[in-house]
C-alpha cells in the first residue's frame, strides 16, 4: 500500500518543526510585549525631595554651645567610618564598622544611640557580622567596611554597607537592611548588585537623599580600574532602578549629594588623582540626569572623605582635612553660594603630624542636623575611635561672623 | 533562603559539574546521570556553614541566564547523546558574545562617561535591538539563541536574580571569558589549517 504524499516520517518531523518555531515566536514575541509594556508603564525619573526652609530662627538669647563626646567605647583596636541619623525625640543614632584591624573577619557594623540624659553615647550594639551576613546573601564575606545610613518619610532605617568576598575594598559590593523601628531589629541584609563585572566594586560613604517619589538616591563609588562616583537611584522596596554616572576615570571618589530643588543640586567628591588635591565640586539642574564635569574647589583634599550638609538659610556647611598631604587637621567651612567660593570657619582637630611624636588622623566626617537644629560632626580618630561634635546655632552663627 | 539564591548557587553546582562531567564519559547514560547529580549535590551541600557554591557565589557573583541555559544544555548534552545548541548557533552565539564583551565591559567599568550598564535597567533602544536579534536569530533558525534571549529576559521581568539589570541576565564574565577562548581556539585552528574541533 502506497502512502499519500507528505504523510511520512519527514514530513511529520517537519510540521512538528513549523510549530515548535511557531511556537517559540509567539512566546518570544509575548515576553517582548511584556517587557516593552511594562517599560511604557514605568513612572518617569522624579525628582529630589530637598530640605524644608527654615522655619524657626535662632533664638534671641541662646548661648553658643560647642561639645565633643566620645561615640565608641575602644571594645575593639580599630573603629571607622561613621554614618548617623537623627532619631526624632531621641537623637543621633550612629554607625560605624570595627574590629582588631581594618579588613578583619571579625569586622561588624555597630550601632550607638547618643542618650539625652545622661548626655553621653550609649553602649554599642552590634547591627550585623560577616557569619549573619553570610548566611542572609548566601555567599562567602571576607570582610565589612562602610556604612552609610537614610531614614525615610516613613520614618525606616535603611542601612547600606559594603562587604567583600575577596581582595581588598576594590572587591566590595553592598548590602542593604532596614529597621521599622528606630534601629532595634533588623530584617535580614541583602545584597544590591551595581556592577556587571563579578559585581565588584561598589562602596558608599555619602548620605543618602530622597526623591518626591519616595525612592532615594544613593552616592556610591567604584575603585575597580577606574575610581569614579555614582548616583544609584533605589526604590522604596529596595531594588535599583537606575544609576547615573557623576565621574568617570580615575580621579573621584565617595560623593556627597545635596539637594537644592527637586531638580537642582550640588555634589563634592574626594580626589584621588595627581596634585593638587582639591575638593571636587559638580552640579545638575535636571534632578541628577546630568552632570557638570567635576571641577576643583578652592579647598584642599589629601585625597580623603569629607561630608556636606545644606543649612537652613541654603549655605553650605563642609567637613574636609584642611591640609595638602596629611589627615592631622579636620576642619569647616562655610559657602553662601553653592560651593563657588568658601571660607575655612573652624578647625575642629588641628594636630600637625611634624609636631607630634605620635602622629593622629582624623578622617571620614560625617554632618547631621537634628530636629532641635543641633549641627552634629561625628568622625573617626586615628581608624581607632569614633568622635562626635555637637554645636548649636549660636555657636555657627557666631563663627560665620 | 531566597529563590534567587537557590537558582544562583545551583548555576555553580551546574557549573561544577559540567567541568565534571568529561570525568564519567565511559560510564553508561544512566551512571554518569546519576554522578552528576552527585556532584551537584557535593558542592550544594554546607561545607561548615556554606555550601561550596556559596564560596563560588562570592567569588564569581551570579551567573547570566544565557550562561544557565547552556549549562544545563551542556549537562543535558552529557547525559543525552545530542547536541541541543547546535555548531552553527554556537558559531553565530560565541562570537557575538565575544564582541558585546569587549564593547561592553570597558565603558561598564568607567572607560568613558558612556555607560552601557544603565540601560540594562531599562532601555526601549537596548529591547529593541534586543527584540530585532531575537527575530533574527529565529528567521535564522538559530532558535537556541531565540530560547535563551527570551528566557533571561522573561527572568529579569520576573526578578528570578539578585539583580534588577538585564545585562546581568544576558552576559556575565565567566561567559565572556568562554567564548572568548572559543572564538580564539576556532582562529587558531583556522589558521593553521587544522580540522575544526567538535565542541563540547
Amino acid at each position: 500500500m502506497t502512502q499519500p504524499a507528505g504523510a511520512g516520517p519527514a514530513s511529520r518531523a517537519e510540521r512538528g518543526l513549523t510549530r515548535w518555531r511557531a511556537a517559540l515566536l509567539v512566546t518570544a514575541t509575548m515576553v517582548f510585549a511584556l517587557a516593552f509594556a511594562r517599560l511604557a508603564t514605568r513612572a518617569p525619573a522624579p525628582g529630589f525631595l530637598a530640605a524644608p526652609p527654615a522655619t524657626n530662627p535662632v533664638r534671641s538669647g541662646e548661648a553658643p554651645d560647642y561639645r565633643i563626646y566620645p561615640v565608641s567605647h575602644g571594645r575593639t583596636p580599630f573603629a571607622h567610618s561613621v554614618a548617623a541619623v537623627d532619631l526624632p525625640g531621641h537623637g543621633p543614632l550612629a554607625f560605624w564598622y570595627a574590629g582588631t584591624r581594618e579588613g578583619a573577619s571579625d569586622s561588624v557594623i555597630y550601632a550607638s544611640a547618643f542618650d539625652a540624659a545622661s548626655n553621653s553615647w550609649g553602649a554599642e550594639r552590634i547591627v550585623v557580622g560577616r557569619e549573619a551576613l553570610e548566611r542572609a546573601v548566601q555567599r562567602s564575606i571576607r570582610k565589612i567596611g562602610n556604612p552609610t545610613v537614610l531614614r525615610d518619610e516613613e520614618g525606616r532605617l535603611w542601612l547600606f554597607f559594603v562587604s567583600a568576598s575577596v581582595g581588598g575594598w576594590a572587591g566590595s559590593a553592598i548590602n542593604l537592611t532596614r529597621s521599622g523601628d528606630g534601629g532595634q531589629h533588623w530584617e535580614a541584609p541583602r545584597r544590591l548588585i551595581t556592577s556587571p563585572f563579578l559585581n565588584l566594586s561598589t562602596l558608599v560613604k555619602g548620605a543618602p537623599v530622597l526623591y518626591v517619589d519616595g525612592s532615594i538616591g544613593l552616592p556610591v563609588y567604584h575603585e575597580f580600574i577606574g575610581k569614579f562616583g555614582e548616583l544609584l537611584r533605589v526604590s522604596r522596596d529596595g531594588r535599583v532602578l537606575a544609576k547615573r554616572r557623576l565621574d568617570w576615570g580615575k580621579a573621584s571618589l565617595q560623593p556627597v549629594v545635596l539637594p537644592r530643588s527637586e531638580t537642582e543640586a550640588v555634589a563634592f567628591m574626594r580626589y584621588a588623582g595627581k596634585p593638587p588635591g582639591r575638593v571636587l565640586v559638580l552640579r545638575t539642574a535636571d534632578a541628577g540626569h546630568t552632570w557638570s564635569e567635576p571641577a576643583r574647589s578652592a579647598l584642599p583634599n589629601p585625597n580623603s572623605g569629607i561630608d556636606a550638609l545644606r543649612l537652613d538659610d541654603g549655605g553650605l556647611l563642609l567637613a574636609f582635612n584642611n591640609r595638602e598631604a596629611s589627615r592631622d587637621n579636620l576642619s569647616l567651612a562655610h559657602s553662601r553660594d553653592e560651593g563657588n567660593s568658601w571660607r575655612v570657619i573652624h578647625a575642629v582637630e588641628d594636630v600637625p603630624a611634624n609636631t607630634s611624636a605620635n602622629p593622629v588622623e582624623f578622617s571620614y566626617p560625617w554632618l547631621l542636623r537634628t530636629e532641635d537644629r543641633a549641627i552634629h560632626l561625628l568622625y573617626t580618630v586615628d581608624k581607632k575611635s569614633i568622635r562626635h561634635l555637637r554645636f548649636n546655632r549660636a555657636w555657627l552663627r557666631e563663627r560665620l561672623r | 533562603m531566597t529563590l534567587q539564591s537557590a537558582l544562583a548557587l545551583a548555576g555553580h553546582a551546574a557549573l561544577v559539574a559540567c567541568i565534571a562531567s568529561p570525568l564519567f564519559r565511559r560510564f553508561p547514560a544512566g551512571s554518569r546521570a546519576a554522578l552528576l547529580a552527585v556532584v551537584m549535590a557535593l558542592v550544594l551541600a554546607p561545607l561548615g556553614k556554606l555550601p561550596a557554591a556559596a564560596y563560588l557565589r562570592g567569588a564569581l557573583g551570579d551567573l547570566s541566564v544565557t550562561s544557565l541555559v547552556l549549562l544545563a544544555a551542556a549537562l543535558l548534552s552529557s547525559v543525552i547523546p545530542r547536541d541541543f545548541i547546535g555548531e552553527s548557533t554556537r558559531r553565530s552565539l560565541f562570537p557575538a558574545v565575544t564582541a558585546t564583551a569587549i564593547a561592553f565591559y570597558p565603558f561598564a567599568l568607567g572607560f568613558t562617561g558612556f555607560d552601557p550598564y544603565d540601560a540594562g535597567y531599562g532601555s526601549h533602544f537596548m529591547l529593541g535591538i534586543l527584540a530585532a536579534l531575537t527575530f533574527v536569530a529565529w528567521f535564522v533558525r538559530h532558535h537556541a539563541i531565540v530560547v535563551i534571549i527570551a528566557t533571561a529576559l522573561a527572568a529579569q521581568l520576573a526578578g528570578a536574580l539578585e539583580s534588577t539589570n538585564l545585562w546581568d541576565y544576558l552576559l556575565d564574565p565567566l561567559l565572556a571569558v568562554y567564548a572568548t577562548i572559543w572564538c580564539a581556539r576556532r582562529i587558531r585552528r583556522r589558521l593553521a589549517g587544522y580540522p575544526l574541533p567538535p565542541t563540547c
